[in-house]
This record gives structure tokens, sequence and C-alpha cells, in this order.
């Protein structure tokens, strides 16, 4: 294959210089910067404290959810489990008082935040839709072991996020 | 055993050669290893032809036929994979799972249920049905260890069948008729059978499943080990499921061996896992009650300064265990006793060697008879292998014992007779019969009669001792050196003893007797609440499922146990500490580092004493894990 030689541009001495280039980013920023100050058009926001708003079918950390009757709808088949492909989830089998509205419950079901990859087999795994994913993205915590979430605050929707359609 | 004569017959238009009068469904899952389905089939229970699933297409017949309930012949052609075939299975299939409940996530089949595959095989991913589903009861305790679920049901009758052909009692039966089908137990009579566990491993569905089971654990999460029953000395071959993450032994399920259990277990080997002490309450650690630190250096000291030291085996000690303790019996002078019985001992050296194994000479034997006890309480696996005999081929059924007739719902002969009176009278029985002999009559009956009646029985008859503990066999083999347990009685009421060390159960006897001349008791025991007051040194106890070694049972098959689960420390069990000892001891010689060698060798590696044992019996493993069950 033949080679191109690309021409070199031709510069002038004050290109050389590049303080005009310079000179021209720099009105960009303090134009920006101007903006800002005065409160127009904001382009970052106080995070903690403000949210972003993510569309409804965002994927985020997963969530239990609860069923009309009370009851958590996981059946504890350990489906997600074994499905997990960092085997964050840990369940341990258990019976439901009541085996006239379900005989088997998950005794425990922990997500190892930590762990998660947010990859969602799990929810795609549920036999039941007792596993799904909710908005929730921010996880942060001063230890791990305050990262490994256990069944009532997986049913808590303490992550829901208001979300644009809402 | 005769050869099956093989025939040449066709299978989806490829010639096979398949063993002539053989099931067809079998002889096609097995020889030719083509994928099937079926329910109401089952190698150990029989065909019935009630389910429809097996059904295959037959050259020159008009119409499907179930293949269950055919037989090799020759010139057979059959189709079982074409279009007509498969497409007759699979709308079988979609009758069978109109009712079926959606359980599958909490079912405790799920995961190893044969219809869920058939299911998936088909592609049966829809139901056409749009009517309410079947209501029915789904958790019905029927027994100690089962509960029923109706709706899951197949009605494959396997459950009814098994009662009536082995247990001699209908457990269960189906009633009602149409879509409200359904089975049950009869006046609601609880299930109490010994073994009513085998109704969760044959049934298709998760219909009945055991209690002790239930919702533990699911199939995926469990490995499987090979092991052998410790209960009694019939040996039953069995899988340990362990759970991976916990290391927990959940259930013990049988293994296929023609020679020994056949498809079945008892409940008291099957469930006997859980009656063990919960891992919390159990002995972990050496406990000396002297010293804190060092358990075994003093314990080492111990038997090397004591004057006439005792190692005392019960009947769960392994080949190697026994082989190991003679051995450091040896250096420390030690007298080693041994739960075996010398009149046994003495009554085993007359009967004749035989080169077939247990199966062969029952297949072969006109007519079993039973001398001595009720197999049913004693070595339970085998009454149903009678009842079977039985129904299947005919044979004639003698039991002679003190106790209640067990075989009183099949034609059978029942004598309730004394041993005396028995060998006075030497009942007629057929010229090829087998007899099971049971060890409470030999350990009453003098010799001399035991050897006039060996001699007075025609050369076709075989006799098979029942021996009482799980390797009695194995400690009779290596009688040598070794006393049996009247002998220790005597020596401790002689106080000739100053060390004894209990390896494993206390005989009740013992614990009678006054120990107080014993300066060091030590005991190996599940839990320290219940080791004997006296018990200055205690060690942990494995249980058979925890140990790894050889049984040898009352056929004389040794059969190897492999460990399935690990509760206390390797160091702390006997087979190692005893190892170690010897090391101290000053011995080094080959044979103690091939006994360790058998834990991942073969047979080969064995010591020479239990090499010859080894090859004098017939089999070690040699059967394949199947995916009967």
């Amino acid at each position: 294959m033949a080679i191109k030689t690309a021409p070199r541009p031709n510069l002038r001495w004050t290109d050389y210089l590049y303080l005009p280039s310079i000179l021209k980013g720099l009105k960009i920023t303090f134009s920006y910067f101007a903006k800002t100050l005065l409160r127009k058009n904001l382009y970052t926001m106080e995070f903690p404290e403000q949210k972003w708003m993510f569309p409804k079918r965002y994927r985020g950390y997963p969530m239990l959810v609860q069923g009309d009757n009370g009851v958590e709808n996981c059946v504890a088949c350990k489906l997600c489990e074994v499905v997990c492909p960092p085997s964050a989830i840990t369940i341990r089998i258990g019976h439901y008082n009541n085996p006239e509205v379900k005989e088997r419950i998950p005794a425990e079901f922990i997500i190892d935040m930590g762990r998660c990859i947010v990859c969602g087999m799990c929810e795609e795994a549920c036999p039941c839709e007792a596993i799904v994913m909710s908005n929730a993205h921010v996880m942060s915590s001063g230890s791990r072991s305050g990262l490994i979430f256990k069944k009532t605050l997986l049913l808590d929707d303490y992550h829901q996020i208001p979300t644009m359609r809402d | 055993m005769t050869t099956p004569n093989l025939v040449k017959m066709k299978v989806n238009g490829q010639e096979v050669m398949l063993p002539e009068g053989k099931n067809l469904l079998q002889a096609l899952m097995e020889d030719i290893k083509t994928e099937i389905p079926h329910f109401c089939y089952h190698p150990g229970i029989g065909p019935e032809g009630s389910c429809r699933l097996c059904l295959v297409e037959v050259t020159g017949q008009p119409k499907m036929a179930t293949s269950c309930t055919m037989t090799v012949k020759e010139g057979l052609d059959i189709q079982t994979q074409s279009e007509v075939a498969k497409d007759a299975r699979k709308h079988v299939l979609e009758f069978f799972l109109l009712n079926h409940p959606l359980d599958c996530p909490f079912c405790d089949k799920g995961g190893e249920c044969p219809l869920q595959n058939y299911t998936i095989d088909a592609h049966q991913t829809e139901s056409r049905f749009d009517f309410a589903k079947e209501q029915k009861d789904k958790h019905k305790i029927i027994g100690d260890h089962i509960i029923l679920d109706k709706e899951r049901c197949v009605l494959c009758n396997r459950c009814v069948r098994f009662g009536s052909d082995f247990i001699g009692k209908e457990e269960l039966t189906i009633r009602n008729r149409g879509s409200h089908n359904e089975i049950d137990v009869p006046d609601n009579q609880p299930l109490t059978s010994g073994f009513t566990g085998n109704y969760a491993d044959f049934c298709p569905v998760g219909a009945l499943t055991t209690l002790e089971y239930r919702f533990k654990a699911r199939p995926w999460e469990m490995r499987t080990v090979d092991t052998v029953c410790g209960g009694c000395s019939v040996g039953c071959n069995m899988q340990a499921w362990r759970k991976e993450k916990t290391g927990e032994v959940l259930r013990l399920t049988p293994r296929v061996n023609h020679d020994v259990n056949q498809w079945w277990l008892c409940d008291k080997g099957r469930f006997s896992i859980h009656d063990l002490p919960a891992e919390g309450d159990r002995l972990i650690e050496p406990v000396d009650k002297r010293v804190a630190t060092d358990v075994f250096e003093k314990l080492f000291e111990t038997i090397k300064s004591a004057k006439a030291p005792a190692f005392v085996l019960d009947q769960s000690a392994t080949n190697e265990e026994i082989y190991i303790t003679k051995k450091l019996a040896n250096y420390s002078n030690a007298t080693v006793y041994a739960p075996f019985s010398s009149r046994l001992l003495a009554f085993r050296s007359l009967l004749p060697s035989t080169s077939l194994t247990f199966g062969q000479s029952f297949d072969q034997a006109q007519s079993i008879a039973v001398l001595g006890e009720k197999l049913e309480s004693d070595h339970p696996v085998l009454s149903l292998r009678l009842r079977r005999a039985f129904h299947q081929s005919q044979k004639s059924i003698f039991s002679y014992h003190e106790g209640e007739n067990e075989f009183s719902d099949i034609q059978s002969v029942f004598q309730k007779i004394s041993a005396k009176d028995y060998f006075e009278k030497k009942p007629n029985v057929d010229s090829s019969t087998l007899f099971l002999l049971s060890y409470k009559w030999v350990e009453t009956t003098p010799h001399e009669t035991l050897v006039s009646w060996v001699k007075s029985l025609p050369e076709s008859s075989q006799v098979v001792l029942l021996v009482n503990g799980s390797n009695e066999v194995g400690m009779m083999d290596q009688a040598t050196n070794m006393a049996p347990m009247d002998e220790m009685y005597q020596a401790i009421k002689n106080q000739k003893h100053d060390v004894v060390v209990l390896l494993g159960d206390m005989p009740q006897e013992l614990a009678l007797l006054d120990l107080s001349h014993v300066s060091t008791l030590v005991q190996t025991v599940y839990m320290a609440s219940a080791a004997h007051p006296q018990a200055l040194i205690l060690l942990p106890r494995a249980f058979f499922t925890e140990k790894t070694g050889t049984f040898t049972n009352t056929f004389g098959l040794v059969q190897r146990l492999r460990r399935a689960q690990r509760v206390f420390d390797r160091k702390y069990e006997t087979f190692e500490w005893m190892k170690a000892m010897l090391e101290n001891f000053g011995h080094h010689e080959e044979d103690v580092t091939n006994v360790l060698g058998i834990l991942s060798q073969e047979v080969k590696s064995y010591p020479k004493t239990l090499q010859a044992i080894v090859e004098s019996t017939v089999t070690y493993d040699h059967y394949e894990r199947t995916q009967w069950r």
C-alpha cells in the first residue's frame, strides 16, 4: 500500500504563540462561570440533597416485592441464588406459619450489595416476580457489612426514588 | 446365573442385539441408552402400563404400544424417535400437566423431577387448558416421615404397588374417579411400615416427600457421596447428599446394588442421620478431665505406661480401624476386644465357600427359609426382597422363629418354634433352599447340633449367616489377636485392666460393672453428656457418614465408606490419632503408610491382611451409579 503524506498546515507566527486559542477557550469557560454565578442554566447539582430523575425502566439495585397478602412474593426457590454471577445472594428456606396462605418463604434473604453487579439476572430467573430491579443506583456505606442487605431492608422501599414518570 | 440370549431386533431402523425376554423399556434405557419417558414403570416395582408415557411405534401394529409392557423378542422393529411416537408422548404429557400445579419453585422434587425434565424435553411450554385446575389437599402428613401433596400426583401407582408387593399392605390407595382421582391413605391410617422413605425416592413427582428433607435445600446445591449404611449388617449402598455451602448431610438415598439392597432402604438406616445430636451439641474436641491441653500426649503416656491396657471396639469399627487398633495394641501390649461371637466364628468356618454373590444365590434358590428372626426388625431390607420374590418368581417362603409371622399376607409357611426344637425336628424344606440363619439361633445352639444340621442339608442348598453388627464379619475375618466381648467382662470382673479405651458404644453389660479399679477410662462419644461418669478422657466419635474405610457386610462383601461430612478435625479421628501414636511408638513400616493410602487408593494398596479379605470376597463397588431412583 502506498504511503500518503498528509500536508502540514501553514501556520503563521500568531498561531505559534497559542495565546489566541487559550483566550478563545477561556472565553467559553468564563461565560459558563458567569451563567452559574447568576443561576442561569445549571449544569451540576447538589448531589446528596438533590437527586437525578431516572426513567422508570432504569435498572438499579435489586429489591424484593411484597404481595397483596402482606407476605413477600418470594418462595425461596433459590433460582436467583444459583443464577447470580457474583454469588451475591444468600437464601435460607423457611416455613411460613400459615400453610394455607403460603408454604414456603425465605427465612433469610441476603444480598451483598458490595458484590452485586446489577446485571438483572435474578429478576429474569425469578418465577414469582419476587425480586425486581429498583431504580436505586447509589450504594455507599462506611463499612462492608453496611452493604449486606437483609430481607426487611430489601422489602422496604427505602431506595425508591421518584422517577420521571411519577 | 444363565447368560441372557441376545437376539437381533431393530430400534429406529438400526439393528441391535438385546437380551431376549428382558423388559423392552429397560433394555432400551440400559443397553442402548435411549431415553424414554416413563412414570409407572420402575425397575424394582415392575411395569403397569397405566401412564402411557413410554409409547413407541411398532412396525406391523396399527396402534402405539407401551414399551414397558413388552419384552425383547427376535425380529421386533420399533421406532422410538419417529414423529408419530414423539407426538403421541407429547400429547400424553399434556394431559399430565392439565391439573398439575405450578409448584416447581417450592417443590422438593424441583430440579430432579422426571415430569419437569420430560416437559422441558418435549418443549411443552404452554397450556391449552383454560379451565380452573382441580384443587386438592396439598399438605397432608401421612406418617412419621412422609407428607402427601395430592395435587402433584400423576397417579403412576408406584406407591400402591410397592405397598402390595413389598410391604404386604396397600398403605396408599387411589380413590375417586376421573379428574377427582387422588391418592390417599385408606381410613386415614398413617404409614407404619419401616420403609416409608422409599415412597419419596420412587415417586416421580413431588407428591410424596419426606418431612426430614422438606424445604432444606435444592438438588443443585448438593453433591452426592457414595457410601454404605452402618445401621445393620446388610450394609445397604447409599448416597449421602451433602449441602456444599454448609457441609452438612441432608438426606440419604439408596444406591442400586442387586446383591445387597436393590433399590431400597429401610427407614431405620435412612433417617439414622437425623437421630444424631445437633451439631452444636456434638463433642468436637478431645476432653481430658485432668489436664486442659495435649490430650493425646497424655493419652500416649497413659497407654505406654499402663500395665494392661485394653482397646474395646464396637460394631461400627471399619476394617482399617480394626487393623490399626491391633497394630497399636501390639506395641502397647494391650488386649483388643471386639463384639464378635466365637460361636459365630466357629459356625462360619463350617459354611462352604461360594463364588456366587448373594443376589445370584437368591435367584437360584427355589425356596427361602428364614431361621430365627423377624427380618423386618433385624435386617429390614431383606424382607422386601423375600416378599417380592414370592410375588414375582413364586419362590416358597418359610420362616421359623419365636416372634410374630411377618409374611402372613402371602402364601408362606410359618412356625413358631425355638432353636432347639427346630434343629431337633429339622422340618422338611425343598432341596434347593437358601437358609437365612440368624445370629440369635447360632449363639444359643450348641456347636455340635449346628454341625450335624449343616451336614444334613442337601448339597444344592445354601446357608447365609445373618450377623448383628455392621462390620461383624470384618471383625471375624481379622479375629486373630482379638478377644470376644465375653472375655472382656470376665477380665473387668477380675480387675485385669488398668486402662480401658472404648472406641465406640459402651456395651450395656460393661456400664453395669464396677469400673473403680480402672485408673483411666477413655471413651469416644457423640455428646459429652452421654459419657460414662468415670470416663477421664473423652474423644469425639464419628458417625458412619463421617468415616472413610470399608465395612464387610453379612454376605462377605467388602464395601467402601466415603466421608460425606466432617464434624470435627481430622486429627481427632480414631484412625488418625492411632496412626500418630504408632509413629510415637516408633512404627514406620510400610503397612501403616499403606493403611493411610487406602483413603485414596484402590484395593491393591491395602495391607496384606485386608487385601486377602478383599480378594477372597466378590466385589468392590462394581455397580455403576445409575439414574434409577
